[in-house]
């Protein structure tokens, strides 16, 4: 089943371009606490479907951040880190979520919305005071923060 | 998967749990064969729950809350409402989910509706109170003590088993009434799901579970306060 996931994730991302894209920009500036639990819920669009998932985001006092990813069913698709300076790891990542995949969108996604490193490359942009819109060539990412807590990294 | 294990529970009750150990059943057919029988005799369900996701990563657990709505034959309303808002529904033959996005639905185009109808087929077993069908895809153990019973669910496919190890619900030791369960992954992370405020063979609004535009769940609610 596993695969069969993948094949079809894949397929409806590959299936077509999203259309035309903002300039890319810098990451946004930060907005988020430090030390705080950051939870958010995104639809993710590509090929006309929208899977929906759960972001929970710890940030730490020293700027860097851990999140995790999830299915409406709690299960984990994706942990990974990103220290200070933007640095990524992946620690895992499930189907239908590849890592080579959440290496180069995700991650890049998540500095863009939080405000780290330096990349030129953020297709992110605020829509609202808790919602963000990111728009790439193949997908599209419809991102709400629905709750911020004080504490939550361990 | 929670999804799936949430509706068995629905046709069981709530109750209480305990932390004196428990000593396994040697034959536990018989005692799963009553569940079946009450399980099966109840119309519709109401239930209010929290969920607690429990990782490693983070020091405090992930927590979510929703009210689970089951009616006969194969109608299921699983909706989210903290914190954020989100309704699941599913039929024989549909899915659809709803997501509020400032007070206003919208209906989801759904990728993988082929595994969400797969895993209506397993709630569907479910709901008509099969055990013999939990029995194929799970290794299922009971254990009990003075006032909780435990059942140990183990998935038979080594692909399931790899993403879920095992799923603990804790009942009442006559089976009347669930409180609990625990959905165990192979790493030690867990997600827990307690249930409370149950009604049962509740007369749903008639929108509960329609898939183009699902009744509001405040009016569920008001319908399921009514109810003995």
């Amino acid at each position: 089943m596993g695969r069969a996931i993948i094949l079809l994730f894949l397929g409806a991302m590959a299936g077509c371009a999203f259309g035309p894209v903002q300039p890319p920009s810098k990451p946004l500036a930060p907005s988020f606490p430090s030390n705080a639990l950051v939870t958010q819920r995104g639809i993710l669009k590509a090929r006309g479907r929208e899977f929906p998932l759960n972001g929970y985001v710890t940030t730490s006092e020293t700027g860097g951040l851990r999140l995790v990813l999830a299915n409406d069913f709690g299960g984990v698709l994706v942990e990974a880190l990103v220290d200070a300076n933007g640095k990524t790891s992946v620690v895992s990542a499930k189907a239908p979520f590849r890592k080579t995949w959440v290496e180069h969108y995700v991650m890049e996604d998540l500095k863009c919305v939080f405000g780290i490193g330096s990349s030129t490359n953020c297709q992110a942009r605020r829509v609202g005071t808790n919602h963000f819109l990111i728009e790439r060539r193949w997908y599209q990412l419809d991102l709400r923060t629905v709750q911020i807590k004080s504490g939550g990294a361990p | 998967m929670s999804v799936i294990f949430a509706i068995w529970i629905a046709f069981a009750a709530l109750g209480a749990s305990d932390d004196a150990p428990l000593t396994p059943v040697a034959a536990p057919i018989p005692l799963l064969q009553d569940l079946q029988r009450k399980m099966s005799t109840v119309r519709s369900v109401y239930l209010e729950f929290s969920q607690e996701r429990h990782l490693k990563l983070f020091a405090d657990p992930l927590n979510s809350e929703g009210i689970l709505l089951v009616d006969k034959p194969d109608l299921i309303r699983w909706e989210t409402t903290a914190p954020f808002q989100s309704i699941l529904l599913a039929d024989h033959k549909s899915v659809a989910q709803f997501e509020n996005n400032g007070g206003e639905w919208k209906k989801l185009k759904l990728g993988f509706p082929q595994l969400l109808r797969r895993v209506l087929e397993q709630m569907a077993l479910m709901n008509h109170g099969k055990m013999d069908a939990l029995a194929a895809d799970f290794q299922i153990s009971v254990a009990t003590n003075a006032t909780v019973a435990m059942l140990t669910l183990v998935p038979k496919d080594q692909n399931v088993r790899a993403m879920m190890a095992a799923l603990e619900v804790r009942m009442l030791p006559d089976f009347s009434t669930t409180r609990e369960v625990d959905i165990r992954e192979p790493g030690g992370d867990f997600t827990r799901i307690r249930f409370m405020r149950e009604k049962r063979d509740v007369v749903f609004p008639a929108a509960t579970f329609d898939q183009s535009k699902p009744a509001d769940a405040a009016q569920i609610r008001h319908a399921a306060k009514d109810s003995p």
